[in-house]
């Protein structure tokens, strides 16, 4: 599904680089766990794996597509494939949760009946239907969160990718997250969960991709 | 079950005309459109006027005598030259017509009635009627005669008038490009202070096509409503003054027309100008 090829990344032409090196298959269906400390090149492999950016050296695909040969207009469709949970979260402040997580759907043709059902679920799940019509910005860090993982799976992507999706919530929603992503899994959503929560990674039985000093440095179970 | 609040997620999330300079948009276009329009109808009007002027003066040959000329000698006037092919009307001025005509051009301390006064005929042509045999025919009756068919001062105020047009066309132009450019600035700035909601629709699967085309409608709004505004000030105006100054020889549809025409090319420079800058800008990003 995902495959890296001696993938680098530099930031300026004169700098060193983030990411060097990087040879990486992410099998279809697959749920792997992402962790290394910081300035390990974590926040650069994520924005490489999302397709927010290309990689400067190597080769990146993704469904068969080598992402830098493809055109705008076909990554676009390629990143529709994909889910993103941003540690930040990147939500619209001034629309509205459940427009906030109808926008994947939106973005990809006229909205169905039953996408609006579906939606109501999402809410329903992760418990932000009383919610549902509040703008984005009046929410607290784990409702926040809770929207951009919903907005995240709400259009069943191909690819789920989160980066610490569970930071800003409490235990029981964080089990329930990661309930989610295991449905998800069995779905066959693949997904790459970054993360230092060294509770979760021995929880969690997945490989786990340890980046360090801009290159994998081994897999772990 | 609630429906979705939110047709255009795009134009939602993107909202552009929140951004500051948006809403000096529709003021710029609004005097930029009242500018051109003045402009054209200005223009359609002198072209008007110029034909009307140049029509009147091109059908005409003036024939001047000297004083002392007998009253005998100008009985071709009226006898044989009236009926030569291609004339319409031969008129003698009339002594208080022709002092009208000499007194802005003499001295204060002169008067027009001490003066004596030249013999002066305006002989009246048929449209496109040949002026040559005309023209040879008067030189024989009159050999003395100074003969005017105006075709110098045709020539020179043809040629002011197409000068005219022409600096009114580039002042249009570049009015035009002034909106095109404050368009592109205006874009620039929005999708700079919105560069986080532009990466996180193009990372949500939003193409550069649709982005551009978003944002062009959303900044063709605020120009559709300055242009608007413009062009009904600039009409008001443009009736006020014709009222005011109430030509003697009316104004017809032409002048309106490019009033309300020409503003019409500022949106489609805008929507072009919006459109290239919006993918040029996406595609560097």
């Amino acid at each position: 599904m995902l495959q890296l090829h001696q993938v680098g990344y530099r930031y300026g032409s004169g700098q060193a680089p983030a990411l060097h090196n990087l040879t990486l298959t992410i099998p279809r269906g697959s749920f792997h766990l992402l962790t290394g400390p910081s300035g390990a090149g974590k926040t650069t492999l994520f924005n490489l794996l999302t397709l927010a950016t290309l990689p400067t050296e190597g080769t990146l695909s993704f469904l068969g597509t080598d992402v830098a040969a493809a055109s705008r207009p076909e990554r676009a469709a390629l990143r529709r494939q994909i889910g993103v949970v941003w540690q930040d979260f990147r939500l619209l402040p001034h629309l509205s949760v459940r427009d906030n997580i109808a926008l994947p759907l939106q973005l990809a043709g006229p909205l169905k009946a039953s996408d609006a059902e579906a939606i109501d679920q999402l809410l329903h799940w992760v418990g932000l239907e009383h919610l549902a019509e509040r703008p984005a910005s009046s929410l607290s860090g784990g409702e926040q969160q809770r929207t951009a993982i919903a907005r995240a799976v709400v259009h069943h992507p191909t690819l789920l990718i989160a980066d610490e999706p569970t930071g800003n919530v409490d235990a029981a929603m964080a089990r329930k997250i990661l309930h989610l992503f295991t449905e998800l899994h069995k779905q066959g959503t693949t997904i790459l969960l970054a993360t230092h929560d060294a509770a979760l990674i021995h929880s969690k039985q997945a490989p786990v991709l340890r980046l360090a000093g801009g290159t994998l440095a081994g897999d772990a179970a | 079950m609630r429906p979705l609040l939110t047709r255009s997620p795009l134009a939602a999330a993107l909202n552009l005309p929140r951004t500051r300079l948006f809403r000096t948009l529709g003021l710029m276009a609004g005097l930029l459109t009242f500018a051109v329009a003045l402009l054209a109808a200005g223009a359609g009007l002198l072209q008007q006027l110029y034909t009307g002027w140049h029509l009147q003066r091109h059908n005409s040959l003036m024939v001047y005598l000297p004083p002392e000329t007998p009253p005998q000698a100008l009985t071709p006037l009226t006898t044989t030259l009236p009926t030569l092919a291609g004339v319409a009307e031969i008129r003698l001025l009339t002594p208080a017509e022709l002092r009208a005509s000499l007194a802005p051009l003499l001295p204060a301390q002169v008067s027009a009635s001490a003066l004596p006064l030249p013999v002066v005929a305006d002989v009246r042509l048929q449209p496109g009627a040949a002026r040559e045999p005309i023209i040879n025919a008067l030189r024989q009756t009159f050999p003395l005669a100074e003969l005017d068919d105006q075709q110098t001062l045709l020539g020179r105020v043809a040629e002011s008038v197409r000068l005219l047009q022409l600096a009114a066309a580039a002042l249009g132009l570049l009015l035009g490009g002034l909106l095109a450019a404050f368009m592109a600035l205006t874009i620039r700035a929005g999708l700079l202070a919105q560069e986080g909601v532009v990466r996180l629709l193009i990372q949500l699967g939003a193409t550069d096509a649709a982005l551009a085309r978003t944002i062009t409608w959303q900044t063709l709004t605020p120009v559709a409503l300055g242009t608007s505004a413009g062009s009904a000030a600039a009409a008001i105006v443009f009736a006020a003054a014709l009222a005011w100054w109430q030509p003697a020889a009316g104004v017809g549809f032409g002048p309106w027309l490019a009033l309300i025409l020409t503003p019409l090319g500022l949106p489609l420079v805008a929507a072009l100008s919006g459109w290239l800058t919006s993918l040029t800008l996406l595609r560097n990003s």
